[in-house]
């Protein structure tokens, strides 16, 4: 198919152009504003449409690139050349990611008529939502690092504005302070990176820099400090670190739960679906560096480790949201394991499942906790403990919310399966070949059943049992079906199931769909093949695209293989999959005991396992070692220590000083005049006061002796200076 | 053409008379003449833009004015401009124009005030323009004296003290500037060009040795290092930087704007067109410590920017922190670095004046600059729900100060880091932390003023009025245009840097 | 070039006028005042000053006339008239206009005694003259001798006032001490090369070996004592800041120019003469000289720095600047017309100053710093004139004070003196900060009381206004003057 760059630039710029014309008239006509932007995201949902088809249907089974590059300025002066390109770099995992975000976008746009309808600031909200859509789908099209970490932080400035969006509480401000301070740590390194590469590759790109690793380029050293490390592994660690901070991987997931403050419909989009799934986009782009620069098992101990920690903390959790929150966090770190893994298209497939059933789930808590409203406090509520039973009331939320639960929690049948169970077996494979793989392995499947656990947890606590604010539930009207609350809800659900993304209801693809020997998914979607990437010319924005852009390769999935390995790999696939089916069970069965049959006690657990409750409780203390030892311990104080010094100290003696050397001279001249002159020169001569009264007395106030002596002295002192002259 | 400077140099001179001449009871009468004198000399700036021809490296024979002024030193009336002048210039006369709008609500002795300030505005104005050394340092100097009524008259409570401070500070620095610039001019043989900036450049010192208490000394170190010492007090660079809280927040606010947006960049200016060019070699020899004390302004003046509860104290030290950037990117010595250098120069010129107003504007309805009242209770808070226009502004403005990409603060500091990653690997990583400090004392004091409860003093506080509007308009746009598109300013300048650039590369 | 007219007074005559008429101005102010003795003052005050203006501008047309001369040497060779000389003569005998018309309107000469601070004040121009162009080491003392005596009769000049006397006094005992010493050198001098003649001394000394020649040094330093007094510079500074206090503001003014101009032009002659050249004597001579130069001026501004009265701080700032010019004697020849441009701009800088000084003098009874607090509101002219000069004498451009060091110091620095050369620029700095002091007092300060300064009419105004004017034209368009010096003076 013919590509030129009318039908990809849309995507990004009509969200920017709404954002760009609502800012202006937001605050007039609030109304034309929200629909500009959903009429915008829905435009660019159809152009992503457009493309996906063709990488879908036309191109199946071959991949190929549709790469474009502008120049944005250059430094070309005197003999000396430096050019800074942009670009646009579209293959297929951003084909399947632009479809995503569109969709998923355009659905929460939806939602948000509803939700945001009575907030005061309804238009500004919208306004936030297309900047940011228009960031996203910026960073999904982009050919290069660089114009990756611009888009990046318009999203975190984005998520920023979006957590303070009710500043009037001091909560929002803290949380949204702490959401861009945690990831700018992050994002200060990631652009480190950046600048490690581009000084070593000479350009940014992704392409440039497969083709870079590919001819060991980046195996030269860079010293910091007294230490000196590959720029690879450098370059990995940077980049990786921003993955951490935007996709709240342990030890930087501190800012997530918080992000909570915002706006429902924006935890959904910016929390939940998209801006934290960038982080994982970023390193499966970077995949190739990954591996080069050694990294894939800390990625792997990072990943298992936030996935099971998050998920500990979500099993306490009593807001409704606040599980979703920890939840998120949790699957975003079996992403990262699966980076680890090297399941790369499991990864990016668990990416696309989880983004629509986590939206999902908080479209869903966000149309229950709208129909919650408190008549005494007139807030909305979010705590489960005062719900219960609304799945009487509000029965289409419930389907959803259902759905993506049984999707979240790795049930067969359900896409969360399909990706999750991928990236366990692959992590069993890994732990078969590699020791040091065993404990990812089992945090990931005990992360599993904990998930499995607490997600139905928060359903039994939602949906089921008898309302325990009967009040609050009597209140709540029984749900229609509106265009914009549940309906977006209900599109989704229909995404949460399986075969859309195996291909098969199995999940593991061995039934031809679309003619094809594999399914779509692993077909379209697998690590770069940096070989590929050698003497590649990029070529200008307007250009039509040419054959040299198609790098057509069949897909074989034991590729360089022996039969046995490839057996084996089959096998223990297989066992994950029965694993995780157990487990996902149990889970579920474990709470429907605890809070349906009420047989097991969840107040035992909390007595007899009191200081692990405590810790979970205080989300193992990191906030509490950051701000509280860290910030308010360390930096505050050297701060003013500084500032003291700054000002009390060297401003005052040092600058100040010389004025006071400069009077001090001055001082000891008059002191000299004062007191030694008068008191002891001349009052030691005081003798002959008593004759020539007035010349004397005279003499005494001007101290004329003094001034011969001086004099005298003087004199002597010049004639004997000059004596080693004489010899 | 070539008139076309004198007109920008004179033009404000031009003003200064006429406000002279007006009776002092016009009060408005001298507002919109200065007002009126100021956009004139903007335009021609402008037009000086339009005409410039961005290919050209160096100087610009159709813009080079060349009158002889004292024949027995070859002292000439010599102006041009080149890529590194002409951001500088525009700055400048965009920012006077701005102020003299600001400086609306000054109502004490408003004649002396527009003199003085018309009459910055010129030397200003000379320095940037000049090419002779002799002109230059006149200008240079000149500059002090309304800069010392300026804050002595119209400042805070401790005035007095700051003016003072700034008059004695500066000039301390740039008498040994003029000893430099002396003996320059007959270490190059006193002959026509000898105190012609462009003709001196190029390295022709570089092997001169003088002789000082009995040894050897390299000349072009010893006056480099001593004309460093007058530009790093201007700058300012750590340890000259104490003059700066203190006639920043005793300034008014017009004036600070001027000091933060136009005077410092004359300090890197200086570096750019005089000490650098003229002593490459010796440039090359110092620079890991340029690079080090840029390192030191980073951190140090982001880390006592935290401890600020003064908001307008903690702008000040945060330029000191970008200031920093700008001295990192000047010690790369690279393409990337010098022309992230003088763009920083630009884009820190635009923010920081947009911080400035904005605590002036600020400070019109609340007369306090506290975050913190000494007593411990809130200075503001919950302005966002009092102030919504002001509040977005204010976002602009301070994003803009940190570096978000999209504004025009990112662009150059990337490049800065660009330049120095290759030459320092060490300084670029702990410049980072710079960058991460940066955002947090600006996010935090945003928290505290903006977000939140609105205070009960708060209520009567009415949001910026037409004029203000007005004159922060042009400043939001420039920082957001040049956020996205930075060549029209790259263009003008690259070729000149890289001359500049080719011309240190021959030393390392 | 010199051509010296050894037998012919007449001739000699001819190029003495200047002199000649300053003394006929002196004698006949003596008779206008004794005839006049029994009329009113006012016709009488009149015609003295008429008088005596006439008379000096005679003499300065005659030092002009002069001034194309080419160098000659005259009463067989003891007196030399040359250009140099007669351009710091012709500073000297403005400046003593200068001051006449401040003691004109100054309360603190007493009316009765104004003609004979006229005469007294031509007397030491006349002093002055021959001091400057004396081409003998007699003829010099004898102008030492002239200046000095006058100068104590001025000092103390204020008989009631206590302070005055003691000046006088003061001056008095310090001046012949010195004076004794001074000839003690001299006549050691004569005792070892057998001549007074500046010349002879110069060539004999040309023939000396460096042992002969050491025993000449401290003869030379002892000869230093005498002129160093008269310029004030440390160490024989410390009776100037009583004096200058003691004594009423129009002498203060005048000491603080004339005989340092005076003892300025005799050490440059004599610096000259011996400075050359790589011997013994010219080293220790140059060597002493810029350690004279460094400690006067560090001393004298570092001293001025915590003063209280207006004039004891310009006293002070005055040793600073003789300091400076002594800079220029260091570089010998090269340093002339620096030296000249300094003098003429130091000069008008001194005059402005000390008129606007008196004016608040008078007014107050006091040159108390706070006496001029606010004086932007009472009395802006004064006000920014002042500003102005007090920023000249600072050195800060587009000021003719700033082109004056700025020449000094180019010219030590061209000798690559460059320690000497930012010693004098830090010097600038100590200096502005006191000078700051006053501006800051005059402009931020707010006047307790707001009443009209009386004694600044219309004629004085155009005076200073004048006089600040042409301190401004000189920091800029310095161009025609200074090419006019280094073709005249430097022609010495």
């Amino acid at each position: 198919m013919e590509y030129d760059i009318s039908q990809i630039l849309p995507i990004v710029l009509l969200p920017f152009g709404a954002f760009v014309l609502n800012a202006l008239i937001v605050k007039k006509i609030p109304r034309v504003a929200v629909f500009l932007s959903c009429l915008s995201i829905f435009v660019s949902f159809l152009f992503a449409a457009n493309i996906f088809k063709d990488f879908f249907f036309s191109k199946y089974a071959s991949d190929f690139y549709v790469h474009r590059v502008f120049e944005w300025f250059n430094l070309n002066g005197g003999n000396q050349t430096f050019s800074v390109k942009m670009g646009i770099y579209l293959d297929n995992m951003s084909s399947v990611m632009l479809l995503m975000v569109t969709g998923t976008a355009f659905l929460i746009h939806i939602f948000s008529t509803f939700y945001m309808k009575e907030d005061a600031r309804y238009g500004r909200f919208f306004v936030y939502l297309s900047l940011f859509s228009s960031a996203m789908l910026g960073l999904v099209l982009s050919d290069n690092l660089l114009s990756v970490f611009i888009f990046w932080e318009i999203m975190g400035f984005c998520s920023y504005s979006l957590i303070g969006f009710y500043f009037e509480k001091e909560g929002a401000g803290n949380a949204s302070l702490k959401a861009f301070m945690t990831t700018r740590v992050g994002d200060v390194f990631f652009l480190f990176g950046i600048i490690a590469l581009w000084t070593t590759v000479g350009s940014v790109s992704f392409v440039d820099i497969y083709s870079a690793i590919n001819d060991g380029l980046l195996s030269s050293n860079i010293s910091i400090l007294i230490w000196s490390f590959p720029v690879v592994t450098v370059a990995a660690i940077s980049i990786f670190l921003g993955t951490i901070g935007k996709s709240a991987q342990f030890p930087l997931q501190v800012w997530l739960p918080d992000a909570m403050w915002g706006p429902t419909p924006c935890s959904a989009l910016i929390h939940a679906a998209t801006m934290v799934a960038a982080g994982v986009y970023l390193s499966l782009r970077m995949y190739p560096l990954m591996q080069a620069g050694g990294l894939l098992i800390p990625i792997a101990y990072i990943g298992a480790i936030t996935a099971f920690g998050a998920a500990t903390i979500a099993l306490i959790q009593t807001d409704i949201k606040a599980v979703l929150a920890y939840s998120t966090i949790s699957q975003l770190g079996y992403m990262v394991l699966g980076i680890g893994v090297g399941a790369y298209n499991a990864s990016f497939m668990h990416l696309i499942t989880h983004a629509v059933f986590k939206a999902c789930l908080f479209l869903s808590a966000g149309s229950i906790i709208h129909s919650l409203h408190d008549h005494h406090t007139h807030a909305h509520v979010q705590e489960m403990p005062r719900m219960g039973g609304l799945k009487k009331k509000m029965p289409y939320t419930f389907i959803a919310m259902l759905f993506c639960t049984l999707a979240i929690s790795g049930v067969p049948l359900f896409s969360g399966f399909v990706s999750k169970d991928r990236i366990l077996g692959d992590a069993l494979l890994m732990a078969t070949h590699n020791n040091l793989y065993i404990i990812p392995a089992l945090l990931g499947f005990g992360g599993a059943f904990l998930t499995a656990f607490y997600m139905f947890r928060m359903m039994f606590l939602t949906f089921f049992g008898e309302p325990r604010d009967k009040e609050l539930f009597d209140h709540v009207h029984t749900e229609k079906l509106k265009w914009n609350q549940n309906v977006p809800l209900l599109i989704l659900t229909v995404f949460t199931l399986g075969f859309w993304y195996s291909g098969s209801f199995s999940g593991q693809g061995l039934v031809k769909v679309y003619d094809a020997k594999y399914e779509w998914f692993q077909t379209l979607i697998k690590a770069p093949k940096i070989s590929e990437f050698q003497n590649y010319t990029s070529i200008g924005m307007t250009e039509k695209f040419t054959s040299n852009e198609i790098v057509s390769s069949k897909y074989e999935p034991d590729e360089g293989e022996t039969e046995e390995e490839s057996h084996h790999a089959h096998s223990v696939h297989h066992v994950g999959a029965i694993i995780s089916i157990l487990i996902a069970i149990s889970g579920i069965l474990m709470a429907w005991l605890m809070y349906i049959m009420k047989t097991v006690n969840p107040g035992w657990w909390v007595t007899t396992f009191t200081r692990w409750y405590r810790a979970l409780q205080n989300k193992y203390y990191f906030d509490d070692f950051y701000i509280k030892g860290v910030i308010q311990k360390l930096l505050l104080p050297l701060n003013r220590t500084l500032s003291f010094f700054d000002m009390g100290i060297f401003d005052r003696y040092a600058i100040d000083g010389w004025a006071a050397i400069n009077r001090f001279f001055y001082k000891t001249s008059r002191w000299f005049d004062n007191v030694v002159v008068d008191s002891i020169l001349v009052d030691g001569t005081g003798v002959s006061v008593r004759f020539f009264n007035v010349l004397l007395r005279t003499i005494q106030n001007g101290k004329i002796q003094f001034y011969f002596i001086v004099f005298i002295a003087v004199l002597a002192g010049y004639i004997f200076s000059l004596k080693p002259l004489v010899n | 053409m070539s008139h076309l400077l004198d007109w920008i140099l004179w033009m404000p001179a031009l003003g200064l008379l006429g406000v002279l001449l007006i009776p002092k009871d016009k009060v408005t009468f001298i507002r919109f003449w200065t007002l009126a004198n100021t956009l004139v000399t903007f335009i021609l700036t402008i037009l000086l833009y339009s005409n410039f021809d961005s290919e050209v490296a160096g100087i610009q024979e159709r813009f080079y004015v060349a009158i002889p002024w004292i024949q027995q030193f070859n002292i000439y009336y010599r102006l041009g401009v080149d890529g590194i002048a002409l951001p500088m210039i525009i700055l400048t006369g965009m920012l006077f124009f701005i102020c003299v709008l600001s400086s609306w609500s000054i109502s004490k002795s408003v004649k002396a005030y527009f003199a003085l300030f018309l009459m910055l505005e010129t030397s200003v104005m000379g320095v940037f323009l000049s090419l002779d050394f002799f002109l230059f340092y006149v200008f240079w100097e000149v500059m002090l004296i309304p800069m010392f009524f300026l804050i002595g008259i119209w400042g805070g409570e401790n005035k007095e003290y700051a003016a003072v401070k700034f008059f004695l500070y500066t000039f301390a620095g740039s008498v040994l500037m003029l000893v430099g610039l002396i003996a320059l001019y007959f270490a190059s043989g006193q002959n026509e060009d000898s105190f012609n900036i462009i003709a001196l450049q190029g390295g022709h010192f570089t092997d001169m040795t003088v002789n000082l208490f009995g040894s050897q000394w390299s000349f072009a170190h010893l006056f480099f290092v001593l004309m460093f010492i007058g530009f790093a007090i201007k700058v300012p660079i750590f340890p000259f930087h104490t003059w700066l809280p203190h006639a920043h927040v005793q300034a008014p606010t017009a004036v600070s704007v001027i000091l933060a947006g136009v005077l410092l960049k004359m300090g890197t200016y200086g570096f750019l067109r005089i000490s650098f060019p003229i002593f490459p070699e010796a440039a090359v020899y110092f620079r890991q410590w340029i690079a080090v004390l840029g390192l030191v302004n980073v951190i140090y003046g982001a880390f006592c920017a935290m401890a600020q509860s003064d908001v307008k104290k903690l702008v000040a030290y945060s330029s000191v922190s970008h200031m920093g950037f700008v001295m990192l990117g000047l010690s790369a010595m690279t393409v990337q670095g010098t022309n992230g250098a003088v763009l920083q120069m630009f884009n820190h010129g635009t923010s920081t004046a947009m911080m400035f107003l904005l605590i002036g504007i600020l400070y019109e309805r609340s007369h306090h600059r506290w975050i913190v009242k000494p007593d411990g209770t809130k200075g503001f808070s919950g302005l966002y729900t009092q102030l919504p226009i002001y509040s977005i502004v204010f976002i602009i403005a301070m994003f803009a100060s940190m570096g978000l990409p999209g504004l025009s603060g990112f662009i150059s500091e990337a490049l800065i880091f660009l330049g120095i990653y290759k030459e320092f690997t060490t300084i670029t990583v702990l410049a980072l932390l710079g960058l991460l400090i940066g955002a947090a004392y600006l996010l935090w004091m945003f928290k505290r003023m903006f977000f939140g409860e609105v205070l009960d003093e708060e209520k009567k506080y009415t949001d910026m009025n037409m004029r203000e509007v007005f004159y922060m308009a042009p400043l939001c746009i420039a920082v957001i245009v040049f956020g996205i598109f930075p060549a029209p300013i790259l263009n003008i300048m690259k070729a000149s840097v890289g001359g500049l650039v080719s011309l240190m590369a021959k030393y390392h | 070039m010199t051509n010296t007219l050894g037998m012919n007074y007449l001739a000699s005559l001819s190029r003495f006028v200047p002199e000649v008429l300053a003394s006929i101005t002196m004698l006949g102010l003596l008779v206008i005042e004794a005839s006049f003795s029994n009329r009113s003052k006012q016709i009488k005050a009149r015609v003295v000053y008429g008088f005596a203006t006439t008379g000096l501008v005679v003499t300065i047309l005659a030092l002009v006339e002069n001034l194309q001369l080419p160098t000659s040497q005259i009463f067989y060779g003891s007196i030399s008239i040359d250009t140099f000389s007669s351009s710091m003569k012709l500073i000297a005998t403005i400046s003593t206009l200068g001051v006449i018309y401040l003691s004109s309107f100054s309360k603190e000469i007493y009316s009765f005694l104004k003609t004979e601070f006229v005469v007294m004040a031509i007397g030491v121009l006349i002093g002055c003259m021959l001091l400057a162009s004396a081409n003998n080491f007699l003829t010099l003392y004898l102008g030492v001798e002239t200046l000095s005596i006058l100068s104590y009769v001025l000092a103390s000049f204020k008989k009631v006032d206590e302070r005055s006397n003691e000046a006088g006094l003061k001056y008095v005992l310090y001046g012949g001490f010195t004076a004794g010493i001074m000839l003690f050198g001299i006549s050691h001098i004569f005792g070892v090369v057998g001549s007074i003649g500046y010349a002879e001394v110069a060539a004999k000394l040309g023939l000396m070996g460096n042992m002969d020649k050491l025993i000449l040094i401290p003869s030379f330093i002892l000869f230093f004592a005498g002129l160093g007094y008269k310029i004030s510079c440390v160490p024989f500074h410390m009776w100037t800041p009583d004096v200058y206090e003691g004594s009423p503001t129009p002498v203060t003014a005048f000491f603080s120019l004339v005989p340092k101009f005076g003892g300025l032009v005799a050490l440059m002659k004599i610096s000259i003469l011996i400075g050359v050249g790589q011997n013994v004597v010219s080293i220790t001579w140059i060597g002493l000289l810029s350690l004279v130069a460094a400690l006067t001026m560090s001393v004298g501004n570092i001293s001025a720095l915590g003063q209280k009265s207006v004039k004891r701080m310009l006293a002070y700032s005055s040793i600073a600047h003789a300091g400076n010019m002594i800079l220029a004697i260091v570089v010998l020849k090269d340093g002339l017309n620096a030296l000249v441009f300094y003098a003429i701009t130091y000069t008008l800088m001194t005059l402005v100053a000390f008129y606007i000084v008196s004016i608040i003098h008078d007014k107050y009874g006091s040159d108390h710093f706070d006496r001029f607090n606010g004086l932007i509101t009472r009395n802006p002219a004064m006000a920014i004139a002042f500003t102005i000069i007090l920023f000249s004498l600072a050195g800060l451009p587009p000021f003719g004070g700033f082109i004056a060091k700025f020449n000094i110091i180019s010219i030590i620095v061209k000798k690559s003196y460059y320690t000497l050369a930012v010693i004098a620029v830090l010097n600038s700095v100590i200096s502005l900060y006191y000078y700051l002091r006053l501006v800051r007092l005059m402009i931020f300060k707010q006047s307790e009381d707001i009443s009209e300064i009386s004694g600044f009419n219309f004629s004085r105004q155009t005076v200073v206004a004048m006089m600040t004017l042409t301190v401004v034209i000189l920091g800029l368009f310095w161009n025609n003057l200074f090419d006019y010096l280094s073709r005249t003076v430097a022609s010495y």
